[in-house]
């Protein structure tokens, strides 16, 4: 099974099809596991699905001015058969104050930040080459032992990019073969 | 950067639920408890998080214009930061994944499935062009000590049979280095040293 998030607007903040999407508008603190305002999406919390893939889009057309980092996440636990494991998989697109937009692929295990890798998406904003938006997906290898993270930038002008692609391999302790949603 | 970690308050995500003991059984999942979870975005939080070591990038200049075939150099600086002794000094080799480009006409050749799985496998993506195809660097090995900086420079050539359609329209290039350590370590110990890329835009002029 795959989930798949489309159209996901940050500046209206539009409604969200998959499982389990978070948007985050504004959060400016450096202590971990604080209040914070947020949204979510979940389609149907009464059942637990799996799915190997999911995608995402993200626009900041008219985030303009951010005092904090702003951006759209998909943040999705592991399953294992039937089970939920600790693992959460993360791709978040950020864009920070300075006008970059970066992809933040991250794997959490429990409250342990396992794994973690950056790439660059490009600059907000309405000049040609800026970004318009971004595709992202991030999936399991045929084998299950691998999580493929992929940020596709489109810009302004009609081109777009492939930024690198960042590859977790599953550490001791996530027993992790899926991804689970409701 | 002041701004670290962005903590998410949230009653729907399973997986950190799994770790305050909630039930591994699939009848008798319920919708949660508001829980917290974060994400790290950044090399401050990366070190605040359990990171040893960050290396950032900064490209200067960071924005130019070239014809077709034309070239230039832009400067590759590499930044050691480290919050931990554990790599006294890091051994950097440019990647041999750079990202591509992808031309206007090229978004319906493909799916974005199939894109990210020959991206990964590193083989031709139809209608885009490998950005390797498009750099190289005067050195194969970067050293930075922790706490220091080095620089590598980096020639950009666009390639003279690019299409007429990107005439007037840019490729963007984050040069993506592999840090030899990792490559050594176990997956356990697979992120313990993280590269903070910087972009490089090229308008193509004619």
């Amino acid at each position: 099974m795959v989930g798949r998030v489309e159209y996901f607007d940050i500046r209206s903040m539009a409604a969200v099809s998959a499982a389990i999407l978070l948007l985050i508008p504004v959060m400016t603190t450096g202590s971990a596991f604080a209040a914070n305002p947020y949204i979510a999406g979940y389609r149907d919390s009464s059942t637990v699905h799996s799915a190997s893939q999911f995608y995402g889009k993200v626009e900041f057309d008219g985030s303009t001015g951010a005092s904090s980092y702003t951006g759209g996440v998909i943040s999705i636990s592991g399953r294992d058969g039937t089970a939920i494991e600790s693992a959460v998989y993360q791709a978040p697109v950020t864009l920070q104050t300075d006008d970059d937009i970066v992809g933040d692929s991250q794997v959490y295990l429990g409250t342990t930040l396992e794994w973690y890798e950056q790439v660059a998406i490009g600059e907000h904003g309405s000049d040609d080459e800026d970004v318009d938006y971004v595709y992202y997906t991030f999936y399991w290898n045929g084998a299950r032992t691998q999580v493929t993270f992929y940020y596709e930038p489109h810009y302004n002008d009609g081109t777009s990019s492939s930024a690198t692609i960042e590859t977790y391999t599953r550490v001791t302790g996530d027993d992790s073969d899926n991804f689970a949603t409701g | 950067m002041y701004w670290t970690v962005v903590t998410l308050a949230t009653a729907m995500v399973v997986g950190i639920l799994a770790s305050f003991s909630l039930t591994p059984s699939l009848s008798q999942e319920q919708p949660a408890e508001i829980q917290s979870i974060e994400y790290v975005s950044g090399p401050d939080a990366f070190l605040e998080r359990g990171g040893a070591s960050a290396v950032i990038v900064q490209l200067s200049p960071d924005r130019i214009e070239l014809g077709r075939g034309e070239s230039a150099t832009v400067t590759v600086n590499l930044s050691h930061r480290a919050a931990t002794d554990e790599f006294s000094e890091l051994h950097l080799v440019p990647s041999n994944n750079q990202g591509y480009l992808g031309l206007p006409s090229s978004d319906k050749l493909t799916t974005i499935e199939e894109r990210a799985e020959l991206a990964r496998q590193g083989k031709p993506i139809p209608g885009m062009i490998n950005n390797s195809d498009m750099i190289s660097f005067a050195t194969q090995e970067v050293s930075v000590a922790a706490g220091n900086d080095q620089s590598v420079q980096m020639t950009v050539t666009v390639p003279e049979d690019l299409p007429d359609e990107m005439v007037g329209k840019s490729i963007h290039i984050a040069p993506n280095f592999e840090i030899r350590e990792m490559q050594k370590a176990s997956p356990d110990d697979a992120s313990r040293a993280v590269l903070f890329p910087d972009m490089l835009t090229v308008i193509v002029v004619n």
